[in-house]
Formats: structure tokens, sequence, C-alpha cells
């Protein structure tokens, strides 16, 4: 008798299945395709989609979440954060000078949102970031501050330390010094060079 | 001239009569007739295979939530047209240790003895290229001819992996071939003969699916279950087996000899359906239910092919349900269905046949 009642269980999920399938093939609306560069302005991302980074910002006060602590730098697998910080006078707590990010060597991977303690990084679902060349694709992302507009000039590792010196731009001098004077520290990205 | 298109025999005879005239000899008519047979048959199996890509490549996606080909003209009618320009402008490859001359004739092999097979199909009346008494038994004959070119294919290839797909293969098509031969024979007492065009006028009264009581649909569904087996399809795909073998017997194939195998494929996938709706849903024959005169007369309105062809299509939809449904089944799962359960099981319905035909015991007789 058992072997008919399996058959019977097995004819029933196979019928299930087909059920199933049936289903999707008759109602083409529940298609989950998208027909992307058709669709561009009615595109539909998932919720979960994650491409570039981006810092958030506080909506009552208008500033980044970012208390520049450097543990995304340290949770980056390819180094692609660079991050230097001020202590603020007004608040007396440090806030992110530069935050750079060198998407060329993102992997999106999201380790540097999970490392973040203060809410203050998200990925976003920008996802169309192609450039004409590498440089094109490193990014200052606290650019709403006054004293780190997109001067890319003296950003490290892609110029000479010699050069970064000479041409540390003057915007950024003065924007520093009238909101600071405070001390500076640059947060190294952890050495994970072979050894 | 529209009459032509019901009577199909009668456009038959009139073409045979008229080719006589103008060759002066039989022999040469029927030369000339079996010629635009070919011709016209060869165009067919191109058009379908495409036709059948296209829907299967649609039936897929639309089952899986995807849309399927897209780009290639509206809706991608034309990606099927586009995929073959390709394949015929491929280099076709033999490998340098493969044995050239079965690597080469392999596909051949397939291909033709698809082929063969349509010549049997029986379109519309009179219109079945060869007319033959024991059509039914011979297709079932050539369609296993296909089998040595599979095997042959994947021994010449000189890759393990085909090799082993070929003798999956072989194997599959050996054990299933008894039960589809089975489920079909089971049906054809109540009949009394093997020629196509006779199987389908038998069924004036009726389909042999609900005529044969029970036996019909039990030999429909094995004939089913292992026709599907012996075009190597899901969930009988073993021989391929894409995630296992990476390609089974055609590993090695490319261009034309590759597109040989595919074509053989897909005009497998019809032949068998078209069987499939001869013996068991009427071929060319109008759906009927006697007493309702004026609906019968409203079905009669549609051509005798479009009947035909509606019915394959109908059958062709369900094994491409079948295979974006099931889940592959392993070698042993697969031998032990056949052996175990679906031989059998054809083995009783061939006696309940039996029994039932000497009794009388079936509708409309």
């Amino acid at each position: 008798m058992n072997i008919f009642v399996k058959t019977l269980r097995g004819l029933k999920g196979l019928l299930s299945g087909m059920g199933l399938t049936f289903g999707y093939f008759a109602r083409p609306s529940k298609v989950i395709t998208q027909q992307y560069p058709e669709n561009r302005n009615t595109l539909k991302l998932p919720e979960r989609s994650q491409a570039r980074i981006d810092l958030i910002k506080n909506a009552e006060t208008g500033r980044y979440n970012c208390i520049a602590c450097g543990l995304c730098v340290k949770a980056c697998p390819n180094n692609s954060i660079e991050l230097t910080k001020f202590k603020d006078p007004e608040t007396k707590k440090f806030r992110p000078e530069k935050f750079v990010y060198h998407f060329e060597r993102c992997l999106v991977c999201g380790l540097c949102v999970e490392a973040c303690k203060f809410d203050a990084l998200r990925m976003t679902s920008e996802f169309e970031t192609a450039a004409w060349s590498p440089d094109d694709l490193v990014e200052i992302l606290n650019k709403d501050d006054p004293w780190a507009h997109d001067d890319k000039s003296d950003i490290g590792q892609q110029t000479a330390p010699d050069k970064n010196e000479q041409t540390a731009s003057p915007a950024r001098d003065t924007d520093r010094q009238e909101h600071t004077g405070a001390e500076e520290k640059t947060i190294q990205p952890k050495d994970r060079s072979p050894k | 001239m529209e009459s032509y298109i019901y009577r199909t025999d009668k456009l038959i005879l009139d073409l045979t009569e008229w080719l006589t005239e103008a060759t002066g000899s039989a022999f040469a008519a029927e030369v000339v007739k079996m010629s635009i047979a070919a011709a016209v048959l060869s165009a067919f199996v191109g058009l379908l295979a495409m036709i059948l890509i296209y829907i299967e490549r649609k039936v897929a996606g639309h089952m899986q939530q995807r849309v399927g080909p897209m780009r290639v003209g509206p809706h991608g009618i034309l990606q099927t047209v586009a995929d073959s320009i390709k394949l015929v402008a491929k280099e076709g490859l033999t490998p340098k240790n493969a044995d050239a001359f079965i690597f080469n004739l392999a596909p051949l092999l397939v291909f033709a003895s698809s082929f063969a097979c349509l010549s049997f199909i029986p379109f519309s009346p009179g219109m079945t290229i060869v007319s033959f008494n024991v059509g039914l038994l011979f297709i079932l004959g050539i369609a296993s001819v296909g089998v040595l070119g599979i095997l042959a294919g994947g021994w010449a290839s000189n890759n393990k992996w085909s090799v082993l797909g070929a003798m999956r293969s072989g194997a599959q098509i050996i054990s299933y071939e008894l039960s589809a031969t089975l489920a079909l024979l089971a049906i054809v007492p109540f009949f009394g003969t093997l020629d196509f065009q006779e199987i389908v006028l038998s069924q004036q009264k009726g389909w042999w699916i609900w005529r044969a009581p029970g036996v019909g649909l039990l030999g429909f569904l094995i004939y089913t279950i292992a026709s599907t087996a012996e075009c190597n399809r899901t969930p009988f795909d073993i021989a391929e087996g894409e995630s296992e073998l990476t390609g089974g017997f055609h590993t090695e194939y490319s261009a034309m000899k590759f597109a040989m195998f595919f074509l053989a494929e897909f005009i497998n996938i019809f032949i068998v359906s078209a069987i499939s709706a001869t013996v068991f849903f009427g071929g060319w024959m109008p759906f009927h239910i006697e007493g309702l005169d004026t609906l019968n007369r409203v079905f009669d309105l549609l051509p005798p092919i479009v009947w035909f062809f509606g019915k394959v299509a109908c059958l062709v939809f369900v094994v491409m349900w079948f295979r974006w449904t099931f889940p592959r089944l392993r070698v042993d799962q697969l031998m032990h269905f056949e052996w175990k359960y679906l031989m059998p099981l054809s083995l009783i319905n061939l006696a309940l046949a039996a029994i039932a035909v000497s009794a009388g015991l079936y509708f409309f007789n």
C-alpha cells in the first residue's frame, strides 16, 4: 500500500509544481525581469540592491553622521576609503575632513557599512557608475562640507607625495583654519600588502 | 480551390494525375512528387526548428518569471534566425584526436533518422509523404537509429564527458523505447492497423484516448513519459546534464554539426507529439460529438491541417512545460523507474487492452 501512497504524493508534488509554473506562464504581469535601458526612467530596484556607498546626513542638523572613527577604513578589504579628520571646535567632536572614496577599487561588498557603528554609511542603489578614467571614480563623499569640496588634487595614492604638499588646496586650508585650527590626523588604512 | 484545403487527398490525387500527364510516366511523376516533398520537408524542418526553439525559450522565460529573448526583432522573434546564421557561419571543428569519419557521420545519422520519421506523419487527409501499411512500426524502428548516432558521436569525440553522456543516453533510450512501444501497442488492437492514415480514419467517432476505456488514458500517460525520455529532455536529460557533463555527447560539436543535433532534438519533439496526437487524439480529425450536428459543422470549418498542428502544438507545450518544471532524475532512479514501474505498468496496460478488445468493451463500436 505504501507504494500507492508514495506515488500519489509524488504525483501531487509534480502537479502542484506544474500548476505553479503555469501560473507564472499565464500571467505575464508577474515577470520580474526589467528591460533596463528602455525602462530607465521607471526602473524599479529591489529594496536590498546595493551599489556605491554614500554618507548619511543628519536631517535636523544637516551634518554628516560620520565621526571619522576609521572603522570603515579598517574594515575595507581593498583600502578603498581614505579618511582624514579634525576636531570640531563647536561640538568638541571629531568630524571627517575628507572622506575619500576610491570606487575604482571598491567591491561593493558592504563591509564598511556593516562596520559603521554610527549609522553614517549606506549602500546606495546608484549602479550606473561608468567613467572615462579611473581618476573620475575617486570621489570625496562629504563634499557638502565647505572645507572638503570636490578638489581631488591632494588625494594620497593618486598623486606623488611631494606634489601633495605643494598643491595643497588654498580653499581647504582657509576653510579648515576658519573652522578649527585644531589637531589633524590621518587614519592610515591597514597594510594588507602580501609579505 | 478552397476545398483543396479541406480535401487534401483530392489535391494530392489531382497533382499526381497532372504530373503523370506532364511527364508521361507514373514513375517520373513519383520522382517529381518525392523531390517536391523532400524540398518542402527540408524547408519545413528548418522553419519548425526555428519556431520551436523560439517558443521553447519564450515558454522557459515566462515559466520562470523572465521574458525570454526580447532584443532581435519585436519580442525577439528574429532571435533564432540570428542564431542560425551564426551557427552556419561558424567554423566546424573536429578535435585533434577524434575519429574524424565517425565524428562527422554521427550528426548526420541523428538528423537523418529524425528526418525520415517525418515522412510518415499524416499531416492532413492523403498528405503523407510515404503511405506505408506498417508506418507506426517503421517509425518506431527508425527513431531508434538516432541513438546509434548519439553513441557514435560520443565515442568518436574522444572525450570522457561525451562518452559518459552517450552511454547514459543509449541506456536511457533503449530502456524507454520499450515502454513507448508497448504503450502504443496497447492501442493498436483497437484499430487493427499500423497505417497512420487508417489510424486517423478509425477515430471518426471519437478519439482513442477516451474510446478505449481507461487503457487509452493510461497508454497516453505512459507514452508521454517514455517519449519525453526518448527525446532526452528534462526531467530525463541526464544524457546532456549540463551541470554534470558540460553537454554530454555533443560537448565537442560546434557549428553545423551541433546545429544538426539541435535540429534533430526539436524535430523529435515534434514527431513524438505528432505520433501521440495521431494515435490518441485523432490526428487531423476534427473534434466531433455524435448528435450535436451544429457543433460538429462549426468544428469542420477548421481545415484538418489546422486541427493536426493545433493538437501537436498542445502536446509540444506539455513537453516544454515538463522541462521547465521538473528536476532531473539520477541515472539509477531513471532505470529503477523504467524497469520496475513503467514497463510492468505498460505490460498490464497491454493485457487490459487485449481483454477490452476481445470483449468489445470500447465506446462507439
